[in-house]
């Protein structure tokens, strides 16, 4: 863990016509910390995530990336995208395509790879997840545990700085959630940066560097676990006393 | 048995009926002879027919019909008789003929200022005729014209003369040949010009169904009688500048009532009509495959302006598909044939493309035009339901936004809109019959000339094989086409 700091959000707010759902948050992720966001749903935790890689514009505020501004043009925007991943609840793997060209399809249309070694490192990093053999398979013939873990390779063949996940677990079976936990912590282990918005508060604990609570939001309390997770707030008190 | 139980009731119908119907079928679109006025049936057989009616103590019934089905409309019992400027030329055995009442002229009229005066001026011209007229029969190959019909550069066919004057106005055909006493009326509003020449004569008798000599005789009694006491040449009156004589009795019909219809084979006539048929089918499948070339990207594109942030342009291309589904596309072709010369003056004989001729050009913009406007709803509808977690997961990955719709949203549309577009593109098929409005020959237009002409139901019969085949084919491929992106979900 050092002290770069990658990625920081300053100030950020989200504003919907009827809803402040990001309200003047700041974070910053520095490199190689896990971080998780936690509280209760509604609490604006997934519109925050998704600010940080611009799906939802962000209504004032700004992120920064190496401390540099992202805005302007969409084109310095995707260049942004390019360097930090995303996982989503629904896994969002494209159905036409097979699970080899979900993950080579986008480094090698960016220009990050050429083909060969895209297929190279997509091939390694299947093998990795014990899924080499369903490199020919369409995202229908996997289970939900496996479309997230190919999802989450998916992500990790672009050579990303950051990933956010955005309740990587919430859409699975209970007993496929253990697969797709075991390879995010092997992520972390290895040092990638990560976002996580979670409802798993125990895994959470387990992994997390940082643990962020949001409550309507805005940012309660930051620290490690095992302090937050004995916060005298009482509204942080009375989350983890129900979820627990 | 069931035959006997439907004529005893027409019977008791028609008993408890006092007075006796005589229902007459014309075409409501042939002045002199018969057409709307004011919301009336007017004409000069009309008239002839209201007399005759009036004095056999029957009520008439005057019924426009379908030129085209005159023959199912007499043989069903719906008409009692076809009275209609009807030319026995060339149909004597179809129908139990009166005698000829009429001498008839046909004739070529012309814009007043055409260089064209003889028929012999004709030669390379293109020369209009209505769909099913003896005159059209005559400039054909085999006819009696033929000798001035194969000195033409094209004979164009048209559903009606309305369309042959509008087309002649504009400069799409050079001449029409037509009926004399409609050429007249035509020629009334000025700016046309009959030539001295005609092409040829003909007699008018009245159709009755054949067989049915003792209504034939009444009728042609009564009319007789109309001729000896001048009741006949007062309506002549009306309607002729004394030309067109009522000719009833002089001239004796050629028509042998022994004649019987022998003539070819049943399946060596269907022979030659499929043949005539494969010829249309061609035309059928040139503005099938042209329109869906045409329109399939064309209505990508009205979908996504329609789409568009833009107010302007999304706005535009909500009026131009409204306006695409809300109206006839008969009309539309109508409008993209006839809308360069009326808004803009443009001779259409001028408007050809590496040698096609415009009617057929207007055809396929005209259809083109009209299906993108289908398709883009039916893409719109596909690219809305393509879920919005493929556009971020895109997104995310660093894809443009044309990288994202060419490589991930389209793909997924396709397979999804395959089934409504399938149903459009099976309308399409039978849509293409309605090329007709501008006289492009294709198989329903051919099918329905066959069967005018030969008074048989073959043509449709063969012509409904064909396009049910064509459809079982294009329903084949787009299912098999359906079944290969089974491999998703």
């Amino acid at each position: 863990m050092s002290n770069e700091i990658i990625l920081e959000a300053r100030d950020l707010v989200k504003e919907f016509p009827a809803l402040r759902a990001v309200d003047e948050v700041s974070l910053p992720v520095h490199r190689g910390e896990a971080v998780f966001i936690v509280g209760p749903s509604g609490s604006g935790k997934s519109t925050f995530l998704r600010c940080l890689n611009m799906l939802e514009t962000p209504t004032g505020g700004e992120v920064l990336f190496h401390g540099k501004a992202i805005a302007g043009s969409s084109a310095s925007i995707n260049h942004y995208r390019c360097k930090v991943g995303m996982v989503f609840q629904h896994f969002n793997l494209f159905p036409h395509l097979t699970i080899l060209q979900n993950i080579t399809l986008a480094p090698v249309k960016t220009g990050l790879l050429p083909e060969k070694k895209a297929v190279a490192e997509a091939i390694e990093l299947l093998e990795r997840i014990g899924l080499a053999d369903k490199a020919k398979a369409y995202p229908m013939q996997l289970s939900g545990g496996q479309k997230q873990r190919v999802a989450i390779v998916r992500a990790c063949a672009m050579h990303p700085e950051v990933l956010l996940f955005d309740e990587p677990t919430s859409a699975l079976d209970p007993e496929m959630v253990g697969e797709v936990q075991n390879l995010m912590k092997e992520l972390a282990a290895e040092g990638m940066t990560m976002v996580v918005v979670t409802h798993e508060i125990g895994f959470a604990a387990e992994v997390a560097d940082w643990m962020v609570f949001m409550d309507r939001g805005k940012i309660l309390e930051t620290g490690k676990p095992a302090v937050l997770m004995n916060s005298v707030n009482p509204r942080i008190r009375d989350f983890f006393s129900k979820v627990i | 048995m069931t035959f006997f139980m439907v004529s005893a009731l027409v019977f008791t119908l028609s008993a408890a009926d006092a007075v006796k119907r005589f229902t007459v079928g014309f075409d409501a679109n042939f002045p002199p002879y018969g057409y709307v006025e004011n919301g009336e049936y007017r004409g000069f057989d009309l008239d002839l027919a209201r007399e005759v009616a009036k004095r056999n103590n029957w009520q008439i019934v005057l019924k426009p019909i379908n030129w085209d089905a005159k023959d199912s409309e007499l043989n069903s019992g719906m008409i009692d008789c076809i009275w209609n400027g009807f030319t026995i030329n060339g149909r004597e055995n179809s129908y139990t003929w009166s005698d000829p009442y009429v001498v008839n002229e046909q004739v070529v009229i012309v814009k007043d200022d055409s260089p064209l005066r003889k028929l012999a001026d004709l030669k390379g011209k293109k020369v209009a005729v209505q769909t099913d007229t003896p005159v059209q029969k005559a400039l054909k190959k085999g006819g009696e014209r033929y000798d001035l019909g194969r000195t033409l550069s094209e004979l164009v066919v048209v559903p009606d003369y309305n369309n042959a004057v509008m087309m002649l106005e504009a400069g799409s055909v050079d001449a029409i040949a037509m009926d004399i006493g409609v050429a007249k009326e035509k020629s009334k509003k000025g700016g046309l010009l009959i030539l001295d020449e005609i092409v040829m004569s003909e007699n008018y008798g009245i159709g009755f169904r054949k067989g049915d000599t003792k209504l034939r005789d009444i009728v042609q009694n009564t009319l007789l009688e109309m001729i000896d006491d001048g009741t006949a040449a007062r309506i002549s009156a009306r309607y002729f500048d004394g030309k067109n004589v009522v000719a009833l009795g002089r001239i004796k019909s050629a028509v042998s009532e022994d004649a019987n219809v022998s003539g070819a084979g049943f399946w060596d006539n269907a022979g030659v009509v499929t043949l005539e048929l494969l010829k249309g089918l061609l035309v059928s499948m040139a503005i099938f495959f042209l329109t869906l070339l045409f329109a399939l990207p064309l209505g990508l594109l009205v979908a996504c302006f329609r789409m568009s942030g833009n107010f302007l342009l999304r706005n535009f291309f909500r009026i131009f598909i409204s306006v695409m589904r809300g109206t006839p596309l008969m009309l539309q072709l109508l409008v993209w044939f006839f809308g360069p010369y009326y808004l803009f003056g443009i001779q259409l004989s001028k408007l050809s493309l590496f040698g096609i001729d415009y009617r057929f050009i207007a055809v396929i913009i005209g259809f083109s035009l009209n299906y993108a406007a289908y398709f883009a709803e039916i893409y719109r509808a596909g690219i809305s339901s393509i879920p919005r977690g493929q556009y971020e997961a895109a997104c995310v990955l660093g894809y443009t936004r044309s990288q994202t719709f060419f490589r991930i949203v389209l793909p997924q549309v396709v397979k999804r809109i395959l089934p409504p577009v399938t149903n459009e593109v099976i309308t399409l098929v039978k849509d293409t019959s309605l090329a007709f409005s501008l006289a492009v020959l294709e198989m329903f237009t051919i099918a329905k000339q066959i069967a005018s002409a030969s008074s048989t139901m073959l043509p449709f019969i063969i012509a409904g094989v064909f396009y049910y085949l064509f459809n079982f084919i294009v329903a084949g491929v787009m299912s098999a086409i359906e079944k290969k992106l089974n491999y998703y979900r």
